[in-house]
C-alpha cells in the first residue's frame, strides 16, 4: 500500500493540478476528519481486506485533485464515497480477472447499504469500547488474538488445538454478541427500547 | 434481526481469507437476495475494521459478579496489586512510541479531524498529520531509539504507520532533516512524497518534498531513492543528492565535500576574516557576531581570533576579547565543535578561562559555562598531571552542576579541535578532543537556561574568566553529532 498514493499521484496529479496551499489545509483538515469513517466504508466493499489502505491511497489523491471542484457547505463525506464507490470499482476492474470479487451490481447494493452506516462510526465505535468489555473471557481472548496479535484463523487453530471451523463459528458468535450489544448502544441512544 | 449461524461463519470466511470459491457463490447469491443478510454483513465488515483500527482501545476486564462474592479481602487486595501491576505494564506496553520534541512557533496537529496545538512531549500516534506554519518548526522524536525527524517551516508530514519494523511517512510538502538509527534487516523506514520513495536503513539526510520535484541530501549512509511508477530505485550515498521529478527518473549528483550541505548547522564562524570586528557566518543563516577588541593572528598557521594576550589579572573588562553571538534559539539538544589553543604559561594556576558561556543575567546564573581549569600548581619535578583540565558547568538559580574532564585532558601550545554535545532534556553531556570522549555522564542539570546571546571567550556574566589563548573554526548544530562526525571534523 505503501507507493499507492504517490504511484496514483505520478498517475493522474500534474503540479498543475496541485490545490493551492490553503484548499491543502482544508482538504487535510476535512480528509483526516472522515479517514476512519472512508476506512470502513471502503472496507465494507472489498473481499481483501489488504486491498483496503491501497484503495484508500488512490481515494485520498483523486480527492485531493478534485477538490476544488467540491462545493463548500455540501456533505464532504457523501462526495468522498461517491469517488471511493468508483475507485473500488476501478480496482476491481484492473484485479477482476485473477481474484474473486463482488459483481458490480451486488457492489452497488453494498455501497447503498454501507454509506448511511458510517454516519453514527463514531457513535459505534464508542460503543464498540465498552461492548468489548462486556464480552465473555473466551470470546474477547480469541478477538484479540486476531485482531491485536494478528493472528491467523489457521494458526489460532493450531495454537488453540481446535478446528478452523470451530474457530470461525467462536468468531462469529463473538462478532455477532459485538453487533448486537452495540445496537443496544445505538438504540439506548435513540430512546428505542431493546 | 440476527441471520442464521451458517451466513456468519460465512462471513468470517471472507474475512479470515479462508472462503473457497463455492462457499463466495454462496456468500453473493445471499447477499444479492437478502437485505438483512447484507446490512448484517456491511456491519460485521465494519466491525472488523473498527477493531482493527483502534489497537489503543482499552478493554475493562469483566468482573464477574460471583467470583465478587467468593473472593475474601486478602484476595481482592491481591487483585488490586496484579491490577496496579498489570495496569503498569500495560502502560509501558502501550505507552507511545514517539512524541513531539523542541516544538518552536505555531504547530498543528490534526487527529481525526480535529486540530491539536502541539507541545513539547506530546504522544504521536498512527495517523497524525503535523504541519508546521511558516517561521516554525519541530522534532517527531523515537523514545527508544535515536532516531528523529526535523520539521522544517512550513511543512506537511502524515505519520502513516509508526510500528518498529514498519515506519512509514509521507511528506506532503515542507523539508525534514532526518536522523535514523539502524533499522531492522529487510524493514526500512519509508519516506514517500508524490514523487518517489525513499527506504532508509540508518543514517541522515534532508528531504523536501517540493511542488515539481523531490529531493534528498544525503550527509552520511545511503538510502534509496525509487521514482513513482520505477520498479527499482538507484541508491544516494554520501555526499550525493537526489531528486526525483514527475517523470520517475532519478538523477543523482556527487557533490564536493565542500559543498555538502552540513544537516543541522545552526552556526558557523570560521574566524578567518583577519580583520574587522564582525565573525562572519558561513552557515547561511545569517547569524553573524560581534567581536570585542579583535586581534587577529596567524602565529600558529591558521587565521584565528587571539583572545586577552597579556591580559594583567586586574585588567579592565573593555580590554577583553570576546565574541558575542546574535540570539540563537538553541535548541534542547545541540552540539558546539571550535579549535582551540592554550598558552601553556597562561594556563597555570587554578585560573579558570571561559572557553564559551550563555549563564549571567541579573538576578543571578543560569545557563551552561565549558571552562578551561588551570593545571594544578605543583612542585617543579613532581610526576603527575600538569595540563589543564576541561569543565562543563550548569547554573540555575543555587542549584549547579560541574562535569571535569581528566586532567592532563587539554594540551597547550598546540591546536585542539573540541566538540561539546549538550542535551539538556536528558540531562547528559559529552566533551570529545581531537575526536576522542573524553568525559561523558548524565552529570548536567536538565533546568538551566539555553538563552542566548552566547559568549566566547568571557561570561556574559560582568565578562568574568577570560580566556587566554586562540579560537578558529566555531560551529553550532541544532543537534547532537554522532562521533565519525566529529571525527571527521576533528581530522580536517
Amino acid at each position: 500500500m505503501n507507493t499507492a498514493i504517490w504511484r496514483a499521484a505520478q498517475e493522474i496529479v500534474q503540479p498543475d493540478d496541485m490545490p493551492p496551499e490553503s484548499a491543502n489545509d482544508d482538504f487535510l483538515r476535512q480528509f483526516v476528519s472522515i479517514e476512519p469513517r472512508l476506512h470502513s466504508y471502503v472496507r465494507s466493499l472489498v473481499i481483501h481486506r489488504e486491498d483496503t489502505e491501497d484503495i484508500l491511497q488512490e481515494v485520498a489523491i483523486v480527492l485531493w485533485r478534485k477538490h476544488s471542484e467540491f462545493a463548500p457547505g455540501s456533505n464532504f463525506t457523501a462526495w468522498a464515497c461517491r469517488v471511493a464507490y468508483h475507485e473500488v470499482l476501478h480496482y476491481q476492474r484492473r484485479h477482476e480477472r485473477s481474484r474473486i470479487e463482488f459483481n458490480e451490481e451486488l457492489l452497488r447494493q453494498i455501497a447503498a447499504d454501507a454509506e448511511p452506516l458510517i454516519a453514527d462510526y463514531d457513535v459505534r465505535e464508542n460503543a464498540l469500547a465498552s461492548c468489548l468489555g462486556k464480552l465473555p473471557e473466551d470470546d474477547l481472548g480469541l478477538v484479540r488474538q486476531r485482531h491485536w496479535q494478528g493472528i491467523s484463523g489457521r494458526d489460532l487453530a493450531r495454537q488453540l488445538g481446535r478446528s478452523e471451523s470451530s474457530i470461525s463459528r467462536a468468531l462469529a458468535r463473538a462478532y455477532t454478541r459485538l453487533l448486537a450489544c452495540i445496537d443496544r448502544h445505538l438504540k439506548a441512544r435513540e430512546g428505542i427500547p431493546a | 434481526m440476527t441471520p442464521d449461524r451458517e451466513f456468519q461463519v460465512l462471513c468470517v470466511a471472507a474475512n479470515l481469507g479462508t472462503i473457497t470459491p463455492e462457499e463466495f457463490a454462496r456468500l453473493e447469491q445471499r447477499l444479492a437476495t437478502d437485505a438483512v443478510a447484507r446490512r448484517y454483513y456491511v456491519k460485521f465488515v465494519q466491525l472488523q475494521g473498527m477493531i482493527d483500527r483502534s489497537p489503543g482501545l482499552r478493554v475493562n476486564e469483566p468482573t464477574h459478579g460471583r467470583t465478587r462474592k467468593i473472593i475474601p479481602l486478602i484476595l481482592a487486595l491481591a487483585a488490586c496489586f496484579v491490577g496496579l501491576v498489570g495496569g503498569a505494564a500495560a502502560w509501558f506496553a502501550w505507552s507511545p512510541v514517539l512524541g513531539m520534541e523542541d516544538v518552536r512557533g505555531p504547530v498543528t496537529i490534526l487527529r481525526k479531524g480535529r486540530s491539536l496545538p502541539a507541545t513539547n512531549g506530546i504522544a504521536l500516534r498512527a495517523g497524525d498529520v503535523i504541519r508546521t506554519e511558516p517561521d516554525a518548526s519541530a522534532t517527531v522524536a523515537w523514545r527508544h531509539e535515536k532516531t528523529s525527524l526535523r520539521l522544517e517551516s512550513d511543512t506537511v508530514l502524515r505519520l502513516a504507520s509508526v510500528a518498529d519494523g514498519d515506519k512509514r511517512f509521507y511528506l506532503l510538502t515542507g523539508t525534514l532533516t532526518a536522523s535514523v538509527a539502524k533499522q531492522p534487516p529487510g524493514q526500512p523506514m519509508l519516506l514517500e512524497t508524490r514523487f518517489g520513495r525513499l527506504e532508509v536503513i540508518g543514517t541522515r539526510f534532508e528531504l523536501s518534498s517540493l511542488p515539481d520535484r523531490m529531493h534528498v541530501n544525503v550527509e552520511s549512509g545511503s538510502v534509496i531513492l525509487t521514482g513513482a511508477g520505477q520498479p527499482e530505485g538507484r541508491i544516494i550515498a554520501f555526499c550525493q543528492a537526489g531528486t526525483v521529478g514527475p517523470s520517475g527518473h532519478v538523477e543523482v549528483k556527487t557533490l564536493p565535500p565542500k559543498r555538502t550541505a552540513p544537516i543541522g548547522l545552526m552556526a558557523h564562524w570560521p574566524l578567518n576574516e583577519g580583520k574587522g570586528d564582525i565573525a562572519h557566518d558561513t552557515s547561511g543563516n545569517g547569524l553573524d557576531a560581534s567581536i570585542q577588541n579583535p586581534r587577529w593572528t596567524t602565529d600558529a598557521g591558521k587565521p584565528a581570533l587571539l583572545f586577552s594576550p597579556n591580559l594583567k589579572k586586574h585588567a579592565s573588562v573593555k580590554s577583553r576579547t570576546f565574541i558575542r553571538s546574535p540570539e540563537l534559539a538553541l535548541p534542547p539538544a545541540f552540539t558546539i565543535t571550535l579549535w582551540l589553543w592554550m598558552n601553556r604559561e597562561d594556563s597555570a594556576g587554578r585560573l579558570l578561562q571561559t572557553v564559551f558561556s550563555n549563564s549571567g543575567s541579573q538576578s543571578g546564573l543560569d545557563g551552561f559555562s565549558l571552562l578551561v581549569r588551570g593545571r594544578p600548581s605543583k612542585p617543579a619535578g613532581t610526576p603527575g598531571p600538569d595540563e589543564p583540565s576541561l569543565s562543563l558547568r550548569t547554573d540555575h538559580g543555587n542549584r549547579n552542576k560541574n562535569m571535569v574532564s581528566p586532567p592532563m585532558a587539554l594540551a597547550t601550545d598546540s591546536w585542539r579541535f573540541l566538540a561539546v554535545k549538550i542535551d539538556r532534556s536528558k540531562g547528559r553531556a559529552e566533551i570529545s578532543l581531537d575526536g576522542k570522549t573524553v568525559c561523558t555522564r548524565p552529570a548536567i542539570g536538565t533546568d538551566f537556561s539555553l538563552a542566548s546571546p552566547l559568549f566566547f571567550g568571557v561570561t556574559p556574566h560582568q565578562y568574568n574568566t577570560p580566556l587566554k589563548g586562540k579560537m578558529r573554526d566555531i560551529r553550532i548544530y541544532k543537534r547532537l553529532l554522532d562521533p565519525d562526525e566529529i571525527r571527521q571534523l576533528a581530522d580536517h
